[in-house]
């Protein structure tokens, strides 16, 4: 009963601060409402018995990728977007997607009907790795070899400036 | 157990283990101004209340009397969330904190800790990640210079720091075969060879070494004060802050240490055991909560100690410390963990 209560309280907040990120104009409330964000999704996933994927999403993201974002924030400078560097096409686009892709999430939402289950299964961490390593050995490398590329991309891109 | 009785044990025991730790950080404020004192052969704080126990009293009003100033450059909603950011984390640490073994009151099994979360030690290493955020976003948006270099210096240090702090962590949790605190301490009672206590500061001597050297610098305590150097950065991050405001930091500073001192006695020192003496029932439970707050209450002098014996490092030798030499130590100590563990050589 309160646990229900409690999940339906965070996707709220989810939601709002997901809001909360699209509609500041200061890129440093955005940081902070989308850190807002990464904390609630932790919570849902502690709510549906994945606690070691809550955990380091908040080790992971809120930790370490959202800080270096503070950090690039802090050092630039970046100031409050201004309105009028806007073309004026999208006045009228932007409200219509953004109703179209919520009316399509709310639509999903309905349609899928996903509850909290009723007793919550956490895995036990040896099982979650001897998963990771053998089941999902071949995607897991695949991303290990992503980040890498990403990893030397990005120092190439440094590069090249210097 | 119904669940109104156990909501009443929880609220109970979230109460103790705050008011416990609330008092000694008071008590730590105390005990760093007369063992300052005592080191620089000086007499301290000695007119408040016996041997100057009630000048954390004294000095808590103070900051609660004092006017409330709002810099006109700050950003006014960060500059009053951050505060709050550094002062809960550091406090949120103890819901996982096993302070001893279970005790029986009016027959109820009461176990002194908050939460035995099975993942606790991740609990614990994404709240020290998180407490970055507080002393960042202080310093950008008190809307001056040394809050800005101060924080900037602090984070980089936190970050840096976090790696050969997470790495001696992980051979714990190798050597100890779990991820939770509650596992971590019961995997060390017993002795080996029958003569050493079971304890990791022994099979994990490298990595004790260098969890504690980046406790120093995880709670911004000299020798790795430099977010806060005095004499460069007028006080660092928290320059623009007053009042009550001002105590929270300092509050969560002295939560942060005790809290680090918790993790040193759980994870290296056995936690609440004692060498050579089986731990049961009511009384062991009591001998195992003295034996933690004694080797707990060790490694608080120690901070105490350091603080007033060491002088700071500077910046480069603060960075190169945690690259390249307890980064390297850390992985060393890891793949020794490793080899030993499953036995590959």
């Amino acid at each position: 009963m309160i646990e229900s209560a409690l999940f339906y309280i965070f996707l709220v907040l989810t939601l709002i601060f997901g809001l909360f990120v699209a509609l500041f104009r200061s890129p440093l409330y955005s940081l902070l409402s989308l850190l807002g964000v990464i904390s609630c999704l932790s919570v849902l996933f502690y709510f549906y018995g994945a606690t070691f994927i809550s955990f380091v999403q908040l080790i992971v993201y809120a930790g370490g990728i959202l800080v270096l974002f503070l950090f690039v924030i802090m050092l630039l400078k970046l100031e409050p977007e201004e309105k009028s560097g806007e073309h004026p096409a999208f006045k009228v686009l932007a409200p219509i997607l953004f109703f179209a892709f919520t009316s399509a999430g709310i639509g999903i939402l309905f349609v899928q009907r996903t509850e909290i289950p009723k007793e919550r299964f956490i895995m036990p961490i040896s099982d979650f790795s001897f998963k990771l390593f053998t089941d999902y050995g071949l995607p897991f490398e695949a991303i290990t070899l992503l980040l890498l590329a990403s990893a030397v991309g990005a120092f190439i891109l440094a590069k090249r400036k210097i | 157990m119904t669940f109104l009785s156990a909501l009443i044990i929880v609220l109970l025991k979230i109460g103790i283990i705050i008011g416990t730790v609330l008092t000694s950080v008071a008590l730590m404020t105390w005990v760093e101004r007369r063992g300052s004192a005592l080191i620089q052969d000086r007499l301290g704080p000695n007119r408040v209340g016996p041997f100057g126990l009630l000048q954390p009293v004294a000095d808590g009003l103070k900051f609660l009397f004092k006017e409330e100033i709002i810099p006109l450059e700050a950003d006014k909603f960060i500059y009053l969330l951050s505060p709050l950011l550094v002062f809960v984390p550091a406090l949120a640490i103890f819901a996982v904190i096993p302070f001893g073994t279970t005790i029986k009151i009016f027959g109820y099994e009461i176990e002194p800790l908050i939460s035995d979360l099975n993942f606790g030690i991740l609990y614990v290493i994404a709240l020290s990640g998180l407490s970055v955020y507080g002393i960042v976003l202080a310093g950008f948006s008190s809307g001056s210079k040394y809050p800005l270099i101060g924080a900037l210096r602090s984070s980089a240090q936190l970050i840096s720091y976090e790696i050969p702090m997470s790495l001696s962590i992980l051979s714990v949790l190798i050597a100890a075969d779990t991820f939770s605190l509650k596992g971590i301490v019961s995997s060390q009672s017993g002795t080996s060879f029958s003569v050493l206590p079971n304890w990791f500061i022994f099979s994990q001597f490298i990595g004790f070494f260098v969890f504690l050297i980046t406790m120093f610098a995880e709670t911004n305590r000299i020798p790795f004060d430099l977010p806060e150097a005095e004499a460069e950065l007028v006080s660092g991050y928290h320059t623009e802050y007053g009042s009550m405001k001002f105590a929270l930091f300092f509050l969560g500073e002295y939560a942060h240490m005790i809290s680090a001192s918790c993790l040193i006695t759980i994870l290296f020192l056995g936690g609440w055991n004692i060498p050579y003496i089986n731990l049961t029932g009511n009384l062991g439970a009591i001998l195992g909560i003295i034996s933690f707050s004694v080797k707990v209450g060790f490694f608080l002098w120690l901070f105490v100690w350091v603080r007033w014996t060491l002088p700071r490092f500077r910046y480069d030798q603060l960075m190169a410390l945690g690259w390249k030499f307890l980064l390297p130590l850390g992985l060393l100590n890891f793949i020794i963990t490793i080899i030993i563990k499953w036995g590959i050589i």
